[in-house]
């Protein structure tokens, strides 16, 4: 018996349906093309903010000082860490410079010649911590310079050069603080104050 | 001679070739739900670390449930500020709620700091919470413990 062929109806169907898949796949290898896109980016910014966020912790809570210009943050830290017996008036310390650079949206850290950089990032903002005495309570407030401080706020807003008017771009913001935990800052808050280092009058001072 | 393909055939290949589309593309999709809820982990704990951070500096005698309103659920809302400087980006608002819990282990001496955070999570359509727990312990620096 002879096999009847498709008629010209069928493979018209055949066709169109063919066409709406394509042009469905289409869609999705294009979506799902921006999507690797931009997840590849949140990817990068997530992993970037969780290791600067690990290094903004450990650079802080062993400062010495630590100094805010703009956008920039440089912190020194003990060289050697000072024990209660052997704490010098001038210690020796060293640098950790945290540098931004807008137009390329890097931040470099800078440690012993070391250098780490940190991509996507549109905006970072540093700030003073310090600490306010009330009805014996220590609050957290800004402080107004680097002598003062207690700690630095840390706010980051990640997102990729060009991509600031894309409606699908990703972006990442961050925000934490970090407490400086070397002797001079503890003196300061009163955690090794009160007893040892005859500060308790401190507690009364509210502009301390 | 060769018996060529009816149309039920083809029709059949195409849909079995369309629903192998729709499971690649729910694999996708299922990627990135998954980086968005590492990402809500990421910012789980800047929010837990600096809330330990700010504990552990504390004065010990004044780390207790009533000077960190301990015990209760506290949301970010819209407005809310990081010690009044900086406000929260909106990533975090209305998404996560934090828990402070202090215990006593040794009196005088060795305190336990719970920093708990949650956030909710559509997991298969369904809200459910997801809660980080960063525990630490905070020992009175002016008094020794002998174990």
């Amino acid at each position: 018996m002879k096999k009847k062929a498709l008629t010209l109806v069928e493979i018209l169907i055949v066709v169109a349906i063919s066409g709406v898949l394509i042009l469905a796949l289409y869609s999705f290898s294009s979506k799902s093309q921006k999507i690797t896109h931009y997840k590849g980016i949140k990817s990068e910014m997530q992993t970037g903010a969780r290791i600067f966020i690990e290094n903004f912790f450990i650079d802080i809570q062993s400062a010495y000082k630590v100094r805010i210009s703009g956008s920039d943050l440089e912190v020194e830290l003990f060289k050697e860490i000072p024990s209660n017996s052997e704490l010098k008036y001038t210690p020796e310390t060293e640098i950790v410079s945290y540098e931004f650079n807008k137009e390329d949206r890097i931040v470099v850290r800078t440690h012993r010649n070391k250098k780490k950089s940190f991509y996507h990032v549109k905006e970072i903002e540093f700030k003073y911590l310090g600490i306010q005495a009330q009805d014996k309570i220590f609050k957290v407030v800004e402080a107004s310079d680097s002598g003062k401080a207690v700690g630095v706020t840390l706010r980051m807003h990640f997102s990729k050069k060009g991509d600031d008017d894309k409606e699908d771009a990703e972006t990442f913001n961050v925000l934490t603080s970090a407490f400086i935990k070397t002797q001079n800052a503890l003196l300061r808050f009163g955690t090794q104050g009160p007893i040892k280092y005859g500060y308790f009058s401190s507690l009364e001072d509210s502009s301390f | 001679m060769k018996k060529a393909f009816s149309l039920a055939e083809i029709m059949m290949a195409v849909m079995i070739f369309f629903m192998g589309i729709v499971g690649v593309y729910y694999l996708f999709s299922q990627g990135s739900v998954e980086l968005a809820k590492s990402s809500y982990v990421t910012l789980a704990t800047t929010i837990a670390k600096g809330e330990v951070d700010r504990i552990k500096t504390s004065e010990f005698y004044l780390i207790k449930n009533e000077n960190f309103q301990g015990g209760s659920w506290d949301k970010i809302k819209d407005g809310d500020s990081i010690y009044g400087i900086i406000k929260f980006p909106e990533d975090y608002i209305d998404r996560f709620e934090k828990k402070i819990e202090i215990e006593d282990i040794i009196d005088k001496r060795l305190k336990k700091v719970v920093v708990s955070v949650r956030w909710n999570e559509i997991v298969k359509g369904q809200e459910k919470w997801r809660q980080l727990n960063f525990p630490t312990f905070v020992s009175n620096s002016r008094v020794y413990i002998y174990f």
